[in-house]
């Protein structure tokens, strides 16, 4: 039941990643991620289930090209 | 497709063959009629005919009194019909136009008015009108005589009595030609007037004293005007017064009395209107005056310094280094200091070394700058760097009144070595955006994006995925990413490329 909890917050973040158009959105869907993938390790400890896992490192991947997709930001200089 | 066309590529050929066979006809038909008498004679006359009845020209070639005569005849004659009851006059007696007209043919030649397009054949036996031989050269033919209806001559001789002899015209004589004038002699080459050099105006001075540079120490809320400046510039014409006042009232505004002379000073003072020749002019006056310096630095560039009475309390000297061939004064001075732009921005962590420099640049922000003491040059640089420049960049004044030695004003363009490291890193930064610029257009689009793609995957790999969402830190990695990528070089190599 924990499983599935979880895999629907990371599934949301998964399509909501699809409409995001803009940093902002962007930096909502990562704070979304981090937090989910907070709540995981608090809950599962060192013995995260390897669905989760596979899950987690999916989105991430997603995450960064949809980073990379979006125009940069300014840079520092 | 191809159908319609032969078809309509037919149909046009056989229309040519018939325009062109009509045509032959119609020169054939030509070529064996006789010759007709010219129709635009005839249609001469079919006008001719209608203006009899109407309002009949006056003859043409006549002399002045020749024409008042027949004006007076036609209203003689209205006069005749309307009041005298002559048999004219009654518009029924005819019950169309054409009698009238028949009445009207009927009269002796004296009364058609329309001769004009008779050629002066017809009437050139009357004596008061001028024949001119051109005319006779001409022979032409006489159509009226053909269409118009033969006049009476019964009519005519019991109305007229015969006309006399015409006098022989004699042909006017040949036009001699003009005598030639005498050949003129040439005219002597005047001597050259030379234009007398233009008075000098002789300008007085006003003042004496000398014109200093100065800077306000402190700033008050009024703006001080001596009685004695007062009084020295009251004869000045009022030109140059609101001038000398404008100047002065701008001077107290930027906290010093001089600057660079051009269209930032005319407006800054409200003078943008105002021609840059008469400013240039109004500002030699003032410095004839004594009332201002006026330096030409350049071509096209000079600088002033207006004379402003030294106060102590509130002013003070601006030195200049006398190793410096040019001291030139700033234009303008920035409102917005440097410190205070790098508190607002967040400090420069471009490289691991520079974050070690961070915290003692972190402890200069706040103090005013010194100058360096082992090289004895206080520079105040006037201006901020001007991005795409290439790394020249010149620190920002200070916003508040120093009390260390005065500063040296900078020229625009001219690279000041003596910069600390706040000043360089911002020229710095400068530069790497100027250079990662340089890249996005050198490797295009599509490639660049391909490139931030790749320093997301990056610094995700590297530094982890939260950098992602800390912007700032974000922002330095991928300049990082950046510098590596183009080879732009690191701040120590640029600075000491710098020298």
């Amino acid at each position: 039941m924990d499983i599935r909890i979880f895999m629907k917050a990371i599934n949301d973040i998964d399509v909501k990643l699809m409409l995001c158009k803009s940093n902002f959105q962007w930096k909502l869907l990562a704070e979304k991620y981090e937090e989910s993938s907070r709540k995981i390790e608090e809950f599962y400890g060192e013995k995260v289930p390897t669905e989760l896992q596979d899950a987690l490192g999916r989105v991430r991947l997603q995450l960064v090209e949809k980073k990379g997709q979006l125009p940069p930001e300014d840079l520092l200089v | 497709m191809g159908l319609l066309k032969a078809i309509s590529d037919a149909i046009k050929e056989k229309a040519k063959e018939e325009i062109v066979q009509y045509l032959k006809k119609i020169a054939e038909e030509n070529a064996a009629k006789p010759t007709a008498p010219k129709p635009q004679e005839q249609r001469h006359d079919k006008p001719q005919e209608r203006r009899d009845e109407r309002k009949p020209y006056p003859p043409q070639g006549g002399d002045r009194n020749d024409k008042y005569d027949n004006r007076f005849d036609k209203y003689a004659d209205k006069y005749n019909d309307k009041f005298n009851g002559n048999k004219y006059d009654n518009g029924n007696k005819y019950d169309n136009r054409n009698d009238r007209n028949d009445k009207y043919d009927s009269r002796s030649d004296r009364y058609d008015k329309n001769d004009k397009y008779d050629g002066g054949n017809k009437y050139d036996n009357r004596n008061d009108r001028p024949v001119y031989p051109e005319q006779k050269q001409f022979p032409k033919p006489e159509p009226r005589q053909e269409h118009r209806p033969e006049p009476k001559p019964e009519f005519k001789q019991e109305q007229r009595p015969p006309l006399p002899p015409k006098p022989e015209v004699k042909p006017l004589p040949a036009p001699t030609p003009a005598p030639v004038a005498a050949p003129v002699p040439a005219p002597q080459p005047r001597p050259e007037v030379k234009p007398l050099p233009k008075k000098e105006e002789i300008i007085l001075p006003l003042n004496e004293e000398p014109i200093e540079k100065v800077q306000m120490v402190v700033r008050g809320d009024d703006i001080v005007l001596p009685y004695d400046l007062a009084r020295l510039i009251q004869p000045l014409p009022v030109s140059e017064y609101s001038l000398y006042v404008k100047m002065y009232l701008y001077s107290y505004g930027i906290r010093k009395n001089y600057g660079y002379v051009g269209a930032g000073l005319k407006k800054s003072i409200g003078l943008d209107e105002i021609d840059a020749v008469e400013f240039g002019r109004l500002l030699d006056r003032l410095a004839k005056r004594g009332l201002a310096l006026v330096e030409k630095i350049s071509e096209h560039q000079s600088t002033y310094i207006l004379y402003l009475p030294f106060d102590d309390k509130t002013m003070k000297r601006v030195e200049e280094k006398k190793s410096d061939p040019e001291p030139v004064p700033a234009p303008k001075q920035d409102p917005k200091p440097v410190a205070a732009k790098n508190e607002q921005k967040p400090a420069p962590r471009g490289k691991e070394k520079e974050k070690a420099k961070e915290p003692e640049k972190g402890k200069d922000k706040g103090k005013p700058k010194e100058p360096e003491k082992g090289k004895g040059k206080a520079k105040e640089p006037e201006r901020p760097a001007p991005k795409g420049r290439g790394g020249k960049g010149r620190p920002a004044p200070e916003p508040k009144p120093d009390p260390e030695p005065a500063d040296e004003p900078m020229v625009p363009g001219r690279m000041t070595i003596e910069m600390d490291d706040d000043a360089l890193m911002k020229s710095y930064r400068t530069f790497v955006s100027m250079e990662i610029d340089k890249a996005k257009m050198r490797v295009g689009r599509s490639n660049f994006d391909k490139i931030y793609m790749e320093a997301v995957k990056y610094i995700d790999k590297k530094y982890g995925f939260k950098v992602l969402s800390d912007q700032d830190r974000f922002r330095e990695y991928l300049t990082q990413y950046y510098i590596s990528a183009f080879d732009i070089p690191q701040f120590d190599d640029w600075k000491k490329s710098k020298g």
